[in-house]
């Protein structure tokens, strides 16, 4: 099991989402990377990831390949299922446990944002 | 030798022209054809509506699916807006709690958030209520929605994705950033077999 905290111990939790982000988008293309040739730091200009969030984010990926001994370009559904899995749940590893409170309020607004938008179009 | 009737219409025009003048074209052409294709999820199109004005943020391409067939209009499966659909409505469907794209899209939220809270859009709390109602939400949350965009309209948010090396030059993705609701149309085409 591929254990994260470490890396992202410190980090101010914006740029920890920020480099979960965008190392997801590196583990996503990295079969594909030598042949698209795609910047995966690209974004809108707004969005634009600063220099300290590249580095997480290439630090995240390279303790993944680390702790499962094979690079990201390689990786069967196995390892991308474990290496997707691990960074999307390390936000909310990150933040803290949700108090019950909070929790009942996510899930009923949750309820409320998936309704269909095309339901109540003309 | 116009580049928008080769990269706009490329059935007018023969392979010899298209080979001739698609590398000097390619990063400015796409904007020539009518309408951008992008997928999003349902939970993240609501949050836009309610929460950031009714502004969106999304990746598009002008060619809704990959063809291997054509010189022209193709796009790699991992960016094609009709693939991405089609995966996500899966997922959807088996109610995957491991899925790859609706957890990615989890992440996407979550930074979206921030990044509102970062421009004013939105205040902490809200920020926090988006960020964790992203979190639990359930999988049924995800279910795709295909946006047909106004290229004329998506011009001024558009930034272009640099793909270089051996991608094929017309292979065109775009992120749309503050697009109005009113300059795309929102679809819903169907749950695959």
């Amino acid at each position: 099991m591929i254990d994260l905290r470490p890396s992202i111990a410190g980090s101010p939790h914006k740029d920890v989402v920020d480099a979960v982000y965008f190392a997801i988008r590196y583990v996503k293309q990295a079969a594909t990377a030598h042949r698209t040739g795609k910047d995966i730091f690209q974004d809108a200009n707004r969005s634009a990831p600063s220099l300290r969030v590249r580095q997480l984010a290439m630090a995240l990926v390279q303790e993944i390949e680390r702790q499962l001994g094979i690079s990201a370009a390689q990786f069967q559904s196995a390892e991308f299922n474990e290496a997707m899995n691990t960074l999307s749940a390390l936000p909310h590893d990150h933040s803290g446990t949700m108090t019950k409170e909070e929790r009942a309020e996510a899930e009923a607004l949750a309820a409320e944002l998936s309704t269909d938008p095309l339901a109540s179009s003309p | 030798m116009a580049s928008a009737r080769l990269i706009g219409y490329p059935s007018c025009a023969s392979e010899g022209e298209l080979h001739l003048d698609q590398t000097a074209t390619a990063a400015t052409a796409a904007l020539e054809r009518p309408v951008l294709y992008g997928t999003v999820t349902q939970l993240a199109f609501n949050i836009n509506e309610r929460y950031y004005r009714g502004l969106h943020y999304m990746w598009c391409t002008p060619c809704f699916d990959i063809d291997l067939k054509s010189p022209v209009y193709t796009v790699p499966p991992t960016s094609s807006p009709f693939q991405i659909y089609q995966t996500l409505a899966r997922e959807v469907a088996a109610a995957d709690l491991h899925s790859e794209k609706i957890n990615a899209n989890r992440v996407g939220i979550q930074r979206g958030a921030l990044k509102m809270l970062e421009r004013g859009v939105i205040d902490q709390k809200t920020a926090e209520r988006i960020q964790n109602t992203a979190i639990v939400a359930p999988v049924a949350s995800f279910r795709p929605l295909l946006c047909v965009i106004s290229a004329d309209r998506a011009h001024e948010h558009c930034t272009e994705v640099d793909i270089t090396a051996m991608a094929n030059p017309l292979s065109q993705e775009f992120i749309v950033e503050d697009l109005p609701r009113t300059a795309f149309d929102v679809i819903s085409i169907g749950t695959p077999q």
